[in-house]
């Protein structure tokens, strides 16, 4: 064949991954409580409008193929009829709420309650089509090979915090891949590191566990002696195997930044505006609620100290998809400046939580789905998959430097002062732990404690704590789950095991109550 | 006693804490080693009582009768010395903050927790998993420019990057920052 006619290449491959991940949080005996609250708004802004539009995207044939990462805690809130149940009220009760404001002659403001109680009306239908399980819905995208799904740790646990106990590592992991496989079949290949925290061996262990690769952030490539040849901007294999996609940052930047990035534009929704907070207290009341923000999110971003304007979706959407064309053109652009110091087409490996698309950023699922489209047209850009370019084979070679995102690019947000304490805590639990076996008095015990540790393990509580968002929450969790996870071992180790307690644990938290636990320590 | 054999040092036994936890599970000695950001790691240790009677058996001890205990870094790569940093602390249960130095970036260590004998040795009783510490700048761009070890392309590859201005962005949902 000659030269001229031979079919080129992409100009840059990305492997697009959506990590998605929210607290486990069950409290019962409130309506609507604001952790549980992230969880249906998420679904109903950020889950199934992303399912939806994978869904057209597939049935249009057009080839996407995101890499998402699920966690366990996400993952059991999905499939649990507990939370199914709330969040069709939660989406009943906002809707009828929408509807009662959008008055036929209100102005823009009505017209933006009425399309929001609209669009709510048909996340309800595609909620009901479903039956409420959206796993399912995911499963069902990896099975076409539209998606490919990877797992996490257990509880979202930053893994260079537990860096001393290769068990506590351990425990994370397998137990993250056991919930995966349970919802979704196979043991996955690929595993988000959360919080994309690296340290020196993790590689090996990941190898152990049979994670075949990661992704991590961009300096993970420069900043250790025998970095990758090709930095960050293609995938390489460290000395024990596992390949690792390292992050692009001028492409993704463009993405997530709330100041220069796309969801600032002035046309976007406001994520902070909640319209419930005009609602009067009486009419609330009328329906079971107090004064919360539900998610009634009707205006535009505006601009500071001005008066926010209502928010018009053609325009919002307008923008997402002149944004998406933009993309496109950085996407290029990007290519046309590193290809020639790498003497080949780059892969680009862009990150983020699947909770930016929706609902942070509304218009992120338009956003995607014009992507996929503009590519998908223009056949210069090529979506690809971790596992598509590990069969092709991946010659860069390196070793990965101790890395998180974050904002210094290492550990201290999780590793903050007020938390660091905890650390040495859990060690000591994690010891009394693994020091035991259960025997069938105990069992149900022993595995509620295992829970109580990983819980206390999650890497949201010290990100609330250094943040200041919520970080009363997150002290309370991480001491309600030290102390549940001492009381428990005490029990087992003195032989005086308060069953009441263990129950009330497990009915609590019960998302760890039918894995094996055991059978990994 | 001069010319008698000193009993060999113990080997450190921390490397596998969790191990020295199943031993005494109601009575654990760990020294736990963090790398919080490029420039410092976060030490903490417990010695147990059994391990604090071992230590006071053979340590030299001060007017309080506690034994001199230090904090030392140590590379375990080749190509450079390998005590790294000595820092006397105190404590059967502590905290230190240990800065990173010039001569720590690149190189793999290990935090050991010894003491001084009275007869002037050292004996390491507790040591920590290996951590890398990260490049600083100034090394960075020393390395990425050796022509030997690495194509030319490479120090354009990170300044290309985007890493030294936007070190690591901010996302703003829960979980990540």
């Amino acid at each position: 064949m000659g030269k001229g006619r031979r079919r080129k290449g992409p100009a840059a491959r990305l492997v697009l991954v959506l990590h998605a991940h929210l607290p486990y949080a069950r409290i019962p005996e409130e309506r609507f409580p604001a952790q549980e609250l992230w969880l249906h708004q998420n679904i109903a802004e950020c889950y199934i409008p992303l399912l939806r539009a994978m869904e057209r995207l597939a049935g249009d044939g057009v080839h996407f193929p995101l890499t998402i990462s699920l966690s366990p805690p996400l993952v059991a809130m999905l499939g649990d009829g507990y939370y199914r149940r709330k969040f069709a009220d939660y989406l009943d009760c906002v809707t009828a709420l929408a509807r009662a404001h959008a008055t036929p002659d209100g102005g823009a403001l009505s017209a933006a309650l009425s399309h929001l109680a609209d669009r709510l009306g048909e996340t309800r239908d595609w909620w009901n089509t479903a039956d409420g399980d959206l796993a399912a819905r995911f499963r069902l995208l990896s099975e076409r090979g539209a998606i490919t799904l990877v797992t996490t740790t257990a509880t979202h646990a930053l893994l260079p915090a537990y860096r001393f106990s290769s068990a506590l590592e351990r425990l994370q992991i397998r137990t993250g891949q056991n919930v995966f496989a349970c919802a979704f079949g196979p043991a996955p290949r690929g595993l988000w590191l959360p919080e994309m925290g690296y340290h020196a061996g993790l590689d090996g262990l990941l190898r152990d566990c049979g994670v075949e690769y990661t992704f991590l952030e961009a300096h993970a490539a420069y900043h250790a002696e025998d970095g990758p040849e090709h930095g960050n901007f293609m995938p390489f294999v460290s000395e024990t195997g596992l390949a690792i996609f390292p992050r692009e940052l001028r492409l993704s930047g463009a993405v997530w930044a709330h100041r220069v990035g796309y969801p600032g534009d002035a046309r976007y929704r406001e994520f902070h505006a909640d319209h419930t907070w005009r609602m009067s207290e009486h009419e609330l009341a009328r329906i079971g609620l107090e004064r919360m923000p539900l998610g009634i999110k009707v205006h535009r971003i505006t601009g500071n100290e001005v008066p926010r304007e209502p928010y018009d979706h053609r325009e919002g959407e307008a923008a997402a998809r002149e944004h998406a064309a933009d993309f496109v053109a950085r996407i290029r652009g990007r290519a046309a400046e590193v290809a020639p110091l790498l003497g080949r087409s780059p892969v680009f490996t862009l990150p983020f939580d699947m909770e930016l698309f929706g609902h942070w950023w509304h218009e992120g699922p338009v956003f995607l789905e014009e992507l996929a489209r503009l590519a998908d047209r223009a056949g210069d850009i090529a979506f690809v998959t971790p596992e598509e370019l590990l069969r092709e084979g991946i010659d860069s070679r390196g070793r990965p430097a101790e890395s998180s995102w974050g904002k210094s690019g290492y550990f201290d947000t999780w590793l903050n002062p007020a938390c660091l304490h905890a650390y040495s805590i859990i060690a000591e639990l994690g010891g009394r732990l693994f020091a035991r076996r259960p025997n069938a008095r105990t069992l149900t015990a022993y595995r509620q404690a295992a829970a109580e540790i990983m819980l206390a393990q999650s890497s949201d509580w010290p990100f609330f704590i250094a943040w200041d968002r919520f970080a009363d929450y997150g002290r309370a969790r991480l001491d309600e789950h030290i102390t549940a996870a001492a009381r428990i071992l005490a029990g087992i180790e003195t032989g005086e095991l308060d069953d009441d307690y263990v129950r009330t644990r497990v009915e609590r938290y019960p998302l760890f109550a039918a894995s094996s636990i055991e059978s990994i320590i | 006693m001069p010319g008698r054999t000193t009993k060999k040092a113990t080997p450190p036994t921390a490397s596998s804490p969790t191990r020295t936890r199943k031993k005494a599970a109601k009575e654990p000695d760990y020294l736990i080693a963090l790398l919080v950001d490029g420039t410092g790691i976060y030490a903490s240790w417990k010695i147990s009582d059994s391990l604090y009677g071992k230590i006071l058996r053979k340590a030299l001890t001060d007017y309080h009768g506690d034994p001199y205990l230090f904090l030392q870094v140590t590379a375990v790569d080749t190509g450079g010395p390998a005590e790294l940093e000595d820092i006397p602390v105190y404590g059967r249960e502590n905290r230190w903050h240990i800065f990173t130095t010039g001569a720590m970036a690149g190189r793999r260590v290990v935090v050991r927790l010894s003491y001084q004998t009275a007869k002037g040795k050292r004996e390491n009783v507790l040591q920590s998993t290996e951590i890398d510490i990260p490049l600083g700048d100034e090394a960075l761009v020393a390395i990425l420019n050796r022509p030997i070890l690495h194509d030319e392309h490479r120090l354009r590859l990170y300044e290309a990057s985007g890493i030294r201005e936007q070190h690591a962005p901010t996302s703003p949902s829960l979980s990540s920052p």
